[in-house]
């Protein structure tokens, strides 16, 4: 009676797993046909973004720090010659 | 008591007969939807350029056409620069780029128009610097990654195609706008460790499989495939896949210079079950199918194929194997129809449904000895499909010749 109950689960097992991998074949079929471009991680969501322009002011004058400081001759100022002035959230 | 006529003896086809008429009769249906989706990609696919070069060169107000050039005016009627596309085989198929060069002779801008490539790889070329390191070289230099510019691990291949297809546009924009004469591209045969090892392989599967001593005959196959799984698998990731058959078909066949594998690979699979109607591959090297061996080891798995389920199981491999083809040869994206989880598990790369599919395939292997390969690899039905094919030919052959013998 244990047998054929066993080899019912086995079966159904083998089945749903088949079932199951030819569902996911299909999902990663559609993810190749439709997305373009790389998902974003969930952890990057409702975070904010920097304005791309006032990141690579802050950039430049950080390299300009770096390498007054590599040179020898001491920086004018410490502190950003422009403030950050806005930052664009992004939801 | 015998009414005197003779009744004529109908020749009643056997089981086997059946059988064999069937797989004859789905061969040439499988072969008719293959060149239906052969044809129906051939006559689609292609991109429109011109309507491209304005975003590589701002301010471009009218688009002509010289030849293969496209030549990019603005109001005035001032040359902006000129465009080419420039093709190179990837991983996939070949890879379109647009390159734009302005008339002093420095690349402006670069777009992928069309690439066949798996997306996961292809999304590293993309989201790496290397379509924007372009800018501002000049056509005179080199263009060659690990030269002038960076490689993209993980996408040697498709990257390797992206710097071919833009040496390619630039030369032409070069020769016929600029009249710049660039020497002759110099393309060494590429012959490392990954060709040597498979053909190692090859050999050593190919003469121990007729070993008659069992016990030896095992430890020889455990050794491929321990071999095959470490440097086809983890070391270099370069199984056999779909995206290989599919591009073979669609005849995006790569540089034998720089892809001597690819063609080592299918080329010995291909000659070696169509001559000895033996599978090489799987059973010898396949990596994966050794990475699912060695978990069934671990939990002492055994193969479980119930026996009236095993035909109806069988054609949804089948179903699956063909699907993909169709799909790859119908878009001409031979990279987009692999589903295999090859990549996920040896390069640790893929997208979450990639993921969850490697891992019930690991899980599944340690209940059942190879459940990928016995149930959804894409592989194994090409591979019966050669053997079919080919004990049909025979067949034939034989056939015919007999009967020239008797006339």
């Amino acid at each position: 009676m244990a047998e054929p109950s066993r080899e019912r689960l086995k079966r159904t097992a083998l089945l749903g797993f088949v079932a199951v991998c030819v569902g996911l074949i299909g999902l990663i079929w559609a993810e190749g046909l439709t997305g373009d471009e790389p998902a974003t991680p969930s952890y990057y969501r409702d975070t904010f973004r920097m304005d791309e322009n006032i990141y690579l002011t802050v950039t430049a004058e950080a390299l300009e720090y770096q390498r007054s400081l590599e040179e020898g001759t001491p920086p004018a100022t410490t502190a950003p010659v422009a403030p950050i002035t806005s930052v664009t959230i992004q939801a | 008591m015998s009414n005197g006529r003779s009744i004529p003896l109908q020749a009643v086809p056997s089981p086997h007969q059946k059988k064999q008429q069937r797989e004859r009769l789905l061969i040439v249906l499988t072969v008719a939807l293959v060149v239906g989706a052969w044809i129906v990609g051939y006559f689609t696919s292609g991109t429109d350029v011109a309507p491209l070069v304005p975003d590589l060169l701002p301010g471009t107000a009218e688009v002509r056409t010289d030849g293969p050039i496209f030549v990019a005016l603005d109001e005035n009627g001032t040359v902006l620069g000129y465009a080419a596309l420039g093709s190179a085989p990837g991983y996939g198929g070949p890879i379109d780029m647009l390159v734009a060069i302005d008339p002093t002779g420095a690349i402006v801008g670069t777009q992928v128009v069309t690439e066949r490539e798996s997306p996961g790889f292809f999304r590293l070329v993309k989201s790496s610097e290397m379509i924007g390191e372009y800018n501002g070289r000049s056509i005179t230099d080199s263009l060659q990654l690990g030269q002038d510019l960076d490689a993209v691990t993980g996408a040697t291949v498709s990257a390797e195609g992206v710097a071919a297809a833009v040496r390619a546009a630039t030369r032409q924009i070069a020769n016929e706008a600029l009249n710049v004469s660039l020497p002759a591209e110099q393309k060494p045969i590429q012959f490392g460790w990954p060709e040597a090892i498979l053909l190692l392989l090859f050999a050593s599967g190919y003469l121990t499989h007729k070993w008659h001593n069992r016990k030896w005959k095992m430890r020889a196959r455990w050794g491929t495939l321990i071999a095959g799984m470490i440097f086809l698998g983890f070391v270099y990731t370069v199984p056999l896949t779909i995206t290989m058959i599919i591009s073979l078909l669609s005849g995006y066949w790569p540089d034998w210079h720089n892809n001597l594998y690819w063609y080592l690979l299918i080329g010995g699979i291909l000659f070696v079950t169509t001559v000895d109607a033996k599978n090489p591959y799987c059973s010898w090297f396949c990596p994966f199918g050794a990475f699912q061996e060695c978990v069934a080891a671990i939990s002492k798995a055994k193969p479980y194929r119930p026996r009236d389920l095993s035909e109806a199981l069988k054609w949804v491999q089948r179903g699956l194997s063909l699907a993909a083809i169709v799909l790859g040869l119908a878009l001409r994206r031979p990279g987009v129809a692999s589903y295999e989880p090859f990549a996920t598990l040896f390069d640790l790369r893929g997208t979450a449904v990639q993921w969850i599919f490697l891992v019930l395939i690991i899980l599944a292997s340690l209940i059942t000895y190879r459940p990928f390969c016995n149930f959804l690899c894409p592989l194994d039905p090409v591979v019966d499909f050669i053997a079919a094919t080919r004990r049909w030919l025979k067949e034939g052959w034989t056939r015919w010749r007999n009967q020239a013998a008797n006339v």
